[in-house]
């Protein structure tokens, strides 16, 4: 049975999985271990889910990209060289998903069953709704960016990525991610003032 | 004076200039001004909030991308590498014979595609696809070529492509297309 599968959620191997590198993980998957997989899954898929909700904005798509970054991560995962960290491969799968993503579905967050419903805050209304039109007018505005600003932009400034490893998961330069993150920034303050004159 | 470029504007706005261009900034005002720029655009970027989804969410989530990996396998390197390989080589193929079947179509001149070493490959006039020069490079290309470097170069089909050029090929291409896959099948094999 394979070190990294859990028996009826149980954490029984948590010590065998906390310790295995991404390395490690991504050789078990090419063996033929599926709970390997389950395992990587686990340890990325927050990052992966943030990721997509900065790209597309609504709970459910970022939802349902993640999973489709995965599914296509499983699928090509034997052709992983490990001449780059697993998180920048997955990473750009990720992006890639987002970026080829087209008609893009915009539920309210109210779609969200009771079960899955986000943690509240202790926020005031008021202040909620404003914070929530603002949020609405700089997303609007990110998503008007080129993709590779937008891209860089998501990475840089929600991530925190480094330029090197941005030029990783882009497939460019550190000094091209430099480049496309300031213009977006331009861009971005030139589309917030475009939009609220409209 | 020389004022701070693109690269070094961005690493004031996030508090990373070196110390040889910080006197610079503290000295110019245009300079100033375009970093705090740059920092309100990035304080209103940091006020858009993520959600934080429960974990019964992140359950459901597993348990989709487990349901959603069940008919899929991982492809082997070495099955993901022929995969790649042939499908790149089925495009390649496909143009081939196009290119080509087009031409032999063109006229009195037509010059039919046969293999390398068959008996009509020795008849005068008969071009064998394995002296073309056109396609020797297209192969010699395509050799190290993979198909993720293909398709970002936009040298790979789009959806459907493939089998959209392979309705449209005559008898006479379509044969010579499975006699092009099989060889290169068997060569993946061995």
């Amino acid at each position: 049975m394979s070190p990294f599968a859990r028996d009826g959620g149980l954490t029984r191997v948590d010590n065998v999985e906390e310790a295995a590198t991404d390395r490690e993980l991504v050789r078990a998957v090419q063996a033929g271990d599926r709970a390997a997989f389950d395992a990587l899954v686990r340890r990325h898929e927050r990052q992966i889910y943030r990721l997509c909700y900065r790209f597309v904005g609504t709970h459910e798509d970022a939802s349902e990209l993640a999973q489709d970054a995965f599914v296509r991560a499983y699928r090509s995962i034997g052709g992983f060289k490990a001449d780059a960290a697993f998180a920048t491969w997955l990473y750009r799968i990720a992006v890639n998903v987002c970026l080829n993503r087209k008609a893009l579905k915009v539920a309210p967050l109210d779609s969200l069953g009771d079960a899955e419903r986000l943690r509240s805050t202790a926020e005031c209304p008021d202040t909620a709704l404003v914070r929530g039109e603002e949020e609405a007018r700089v997303r609007k505005a990110i998503r008007q960016l080129p993709e590779k600003q937008r891209a860089t932009l998501v990475l840089r400034a929600y991530h925190d990525l480094p330029h090197e490893e941005i030029a990783q998961v882009l497939g460019t330069t550190s000094g091209a991610s430099k480049a496309n993150f300031f213009h977006a920034l331009k861009n971005l303050k030139r589309l917030l003032r475009e939009n609220d004159e409209r | 004076m020389t004022h701070l470029d693109d690269e070094r504007l961005l690493d004031a706005a996030e508090g990373r200039l070196e110390r040889s261009a910080v006197a610079h900034l503290e000295a110019c005002a245009s300079c100033r001004a375009q970093v705090s720029e740059l920092q309100n655009v990035l304080a209103q970027i940091a006020l858009v909030q993520e959600p934080a989804p429960s974990p019964l969410f992140w359950e459901h989530f597993r348990e989709r991308v487990s349901a959603a990996l069940e008919p899929v396998s991982p492809r082997s390197a070495f099955g993901f590498r022929w995969l790649s390989a042939a499908s790149l080589m089925l495009t390649l193929a496909l143009v081939t014979i196009a290119v080509f079947g087009t031409r032999s179509r063109s006229g009195p001149g037509d010059v039919p595609l046969v293999r390398a070493g068959s008996p009509s490959a020795q008849q005068e006039g008969v071009e064998v696809l394995g002296e073309d020069q056109a396609w020797e490079l297209v192969r010699s290309l395509a050799g190290d070529l993979d198909y993720d470097a293909a398709r970002e170069a936009g040298v790979a089909p789009g959806p459907g492509a493939v089998e959209r050029a392979a309705a449209e090929l005559s008898a006479s291409e379509q044969a010579a297309l499975i006699q092009l896959l099989e060889q290169e099948m068997k060569r993946t094999d061995s």
